[in-house]
């Protein structure tokens, strides 16, 4: 048997968060999502947590898993039992730990930070949602697309951005941001690194226009590069390296216009 | 009402209620996945004020999950009939043939719209959108991107309903369709946020919710696939169609069932067994490791079943190795990271181990090629739809572009009849409010004690999957459908355990339930019925195809006794119906 650690809160209900621990059956691959159904079907109906593939391509299940944060479905239990403290800036949420928990023989699964709590491993992704529109995220082309066939591209070109592409929303890199704290306007590193795949992409006209949209205090300008979000990612996106990708065009655009003057 | 968040949550008779307000639409699309968001679109761009109803949000649809590609006859050598030849062949000579070669006409349009939206296909030397060869098809004509095309296609079509501003209820769970005066005017949506029944008024309705894969154990799909969507349409008496043809995938992670593509053996894959032979050459000596889906999940099963697994055990090897690391890398990355991260297994040095497992839902809510059902104001479209294009047996890479295709003809005709349909006015949703109010009340207001929802989800699984499985034979059907009415009837008993309003996921589950033993019992008695053997349906008692009694689609209507089957005739006339080999 494994136990697990379980934030509980009902936030119209209840005034703040409170741990339970739970009992599961530590079967070789159960996963941390198979442990919570196990909870939710078996011992308390009243668990809260969001899932749909169970495969690490849907973005639904992302958590806090000693506080780390993952795909609960794709992290086996066993990995994590007794796991060694990861390397990730620790930031408030990630800092915190609950009394009474023991890293040694407990699984602690919380919701993900930077998100306000619907119930219990439920976040709100309402704001993740807005700063991913806010970036305008579609294909941009110029003129017209040839008729009855693709726009050219090259493999090599398709390759360069397929990492970006990659990338399911899941928003662990929301949750593992040390940089919304006091800018809840940050655009984060998700909505910034989708604009990235957009100016890579040769199709697209806006090139420089995309940076110098997000040229901003709750754009580029609130990343510090502090990387959590390339550590954590479970795509290997790198939002961070795209981040700083249009750190260095911005500071380019910028040079060149002072050049103008 | 005073305090009603502490009366909702601690009263016996349960808390959710009725919303004090009902929207309006004048197309609603139940679906976020592909055909729902290809509809949803086209009906846009017809003018239509559309609105998608969606139990969990758009991205974390299971079209996303889809891996190998997407068929269009793109080049010069192929052709659309050739697409519908080895369709219609595929689909052991029960799917509709002018469908199909509506489909297969349609197909390039549809992929090169995707691509012109952005979708990032991998590509030729020549710059052109790749294509690989799949599974029955006489042409290497499944376009792709990586082995994540689902995924790559799904975020493009969300992507171009954020620019046109698609309005989405998402966590927004579908229920029941309103149906007044004999059509179709809008749905009843447990929103699951606010915990609150709210009636969405809409002159057209497109049932887009996929399939019904969780019915079975061993299933690749997500665990939203529940047939939902099928399952309130047959409710409001719409037919269900060849309910009784599920797919089972060759190659499924062992231990997950996990989704290995099809497009790992259109790479040149190896299917070995445990004594290192490619046996694929018994069954399918010519297309061998590229035979049909049905065929060669078939081959696997009686691999195992004779006891030629890896080790006598219930799987076979598929190896990837001689493809080499340059390959698996660039071609299929992403079976390679889920076999690393939910087997332990990187394919570059070791087999995977497979099995078969419940893929893909040929039957659904029975339409035409625009979507129209039975009931005027309704469409379907995609893995909940039967139109029929897949007949019996599904080839890979037909999935996608059916809702792509279809979704956007649904959508389409959904806005042309919504534009000449009377107004839907409030009181034509207040009877369907009332009675769904009713039937979550009663469901809550259940004592507790009785079994959750998942004890008889298992039991429902295991029972579909050991007696509708790969292979079948009338005694075990007979038992299984006995099962399935024996879980039916408990279903009053079961309880849900937690009363509150917010997240209220234990209801959800109880509502999926109750859709799910729906649908099983359709698949049972449909395939009870089907005295042949046909594509994915196969019958060890009724080993051979028999055309003069079934070739013909099953057709079931919902009654206080269960389903009652008629039989409609296939759509034949374009190519010529014979025996199927490969």
């Amino acid at each position: 048997m494994a136990r697990l650690r379980v934030l509980r809160h009902d936030p119209g209900r209840e005034a703040g968060p409170r741990y339970q621990a739970f009992e599961v059956a530590d079967v070789p691959g159960q996963t941390v999502l198979g442990a919570l159904f196990e909870v939710q079907d078996r011992q308390d109906g009243s668990l809260a947590f969001r899932y749909s593939c169970r495969g690490a391509v849907c973005g639904s299940c992302g958590m806090l898993v000693n506080k780390v944060p993952r795909l609960a479905c794709r992290t086996q239990l066993r990995d994590v039992l007794g796991e060694q403290p990861s390397k990730l800036r620790r930031y408030g949420p990630l800092a915190a730990t609950p009394e009474g928990w023991d890293p040694a023989t407990e699984v602690l699964v919380e919701p993900l930070p930077n998100l306000r709590v619907v119930r219990d491993l439920v976040v709100d992704m309402t704001p993740f949602y807005e700063a991913y529109r806010e970036v305008e995220p579609w294909l941009v082309p110029d003129g017209e697309p040839p008729a009855g066939r693709e726009r050219q591209m090259t493999q090599g070109q398709v390759r360069h951005l397929e990492d970006l592409v990659g990338c399911i929303l899941c928003a662990i890199c929301t949750g593992a941001c040390p940089m919304y704290e006091g800018k809840p306007d940050f655009l984060g590193p998700a909505a910034l690194a989708k604009a990235w795949r957009f100016h890579e992409d040769p199709r697209d006209m806006r090139r420089e226009g995309i940076v110098e949209m997000l040229d901003s205090p709750e754009g580029i300008g609130g990343c510090e590069l502090v990387y959590n979000c390339v550590r954590t990612c479970p795509k290997g996106v790198a939002p961070g390296g795209a981040i700083r990708k249009m750190k260095e065009e911005a500071a380019r655009l910028s040079a060149k216009e002072g050049d103008g003057r | 009402m005073a305090g009603s968040q502490d009366s909702a949550l601690s009263s016996s008779t349960g808390g959710i209620e009725a919303a004090e307000f009902a929207v309006s639409h004048d197309v609603a699309v139940i679906g976020g996945g592909l055909a729902g968001l290809r509809a949803a679109l086209a009906a846009a761009a017809a003018g239509a004020d559309v609105a998608i109803v969606t139990k969990v949000h758009p991205l974390r649809s299971h079209s996303g999950a889809a891996q190998g590609g997407i068929n269009a006859a793109l080049r010069d050598d192929d052709s659309p009939e050739m697409h519908a030849f080895d369709t219609v062949k595929g689909s052991d000579y029960l799917a509709d043939q002018e469908a199909v070669m509506v489909m297969a006409r349609e197909a390039p349009a549809r992929v090169l719209e995707m691509e012109h939206w952005g979708c990032a296909f991998s590509r030729t030397e020549d710059g052109r959108i790749a294509q690989r060869p799949f599974g029955g098809a006489g042409f290497p004509r499944t376009c792709y991107a990586q082995d994540r095309t689902g995924h790559s296609l799904l975020h493009t079509l969300f992507e171009t309903c954020v620019r046109e501003d698609v309005r989405v209820y998402e966590e927004f769970f579908a229920t029941r369709l309103a149906v007044s005066g004999g059509r179709c005017v809008g749905l009843v949506a447990l929103d699951l946020k606010e915990g609150r029944l709210v009636g969405i008024q809409s002159r057209a309705v497109v049932v887009a919710t996929g399939g019904y894969g969780q019915v079975f154990a061993r299933s690749t799909n997500a665990l939203i696939n529940t047939g939902d969507g099928a399952a309130i349409a047959y409710r409001a008496g719409v037919p269900l169609e060849d309910m009784e043809f599920v797919q089972f995938h060759p190659t499924t992670l062992f231990g997950s069932n996990i989704l290995m593509t099809e497009g790992a053996r259109g790479e040149g894959g190896y299917l070995v067994n445990g004594s290192g032979e490619r046996f694929m050459a018994r069954y399918a000596a010519k297309a061998m490791e590229l035979g049909p889906r049905d065929i060669v999940a078939r081959a696997i099963q009686t691999e195992t079943d004779e006891g030629r697994g890896i080790g006598g055990r219930p799987y076979v090897h598929l190896d990837l190795r001689h493809l080499g690391e340059a390959r698996i890398i660039e071609r299929l990355p992403g079976i390679r990271e889920i076999a690393m991260h939910f087997a332990g297994v990187d394919p570059v040095r070791e087999p995977i181990p497979i099995q078969p497992g419940q893929h893909y839902s040929m039957g659904g809510v029975a339409c035409d090629v625009h979507g129209a059902t039975d009931l005027p104001g309704l469409y379907a479209a995609g893995e909940a739809a039967c139109v029929s294009v897949h007949g019996a047996n599904r080839l890979g890479g037909n999935s996608l572009l059916d809702t792509l295709v279809f979704g956007k003809r649904a959508g389409e005709a959904a806005a042309a009849y919504a534009r000449t349909a009377p107004e839907v006015v409030e009181g034509d949703l207040r009877g369907a409010i009332e009675e769904e109010v009713d039937r979550v009340g009663e469901v809550l207001g259940r004592p507790s004690g009785g079994p959750r929802p998942a004890e008889l989800r298992a039991a429902l699984r295991e029972a579909m999957f050991a007696r509708f499985g790969v292979f079948r034979d009338g005694a075990a059907m007979e038992e299984g459908l006995d099962t399935v009415r024996a879980l039916r009837g408990r279903l009053d008993e079961v309880s849900v355990d937690y009363k509150g309003v917010t997240f209220n996921q234990a209801l959800v589950s109880y509502l999926e339930l109750d859709a799910m033993l729906e649908l099983a019992e359709v698949v049972a008695l449909g395939a009870l019925r089907r005295q042949e053997s046909r594509g994915s349906h196969a019958r060890r008692d009724f080993p051979a195809r028999d055309d003069e009694g079934f070739l013909r689609h099953t057709m079931a209507v919902r009654t206080s006794e269960g389903p009652a089957l008629s039989y409609r005739p296939v759509g034949l006339g374009v190519f010529e119906v014979k025996e199927r080999a490969y």
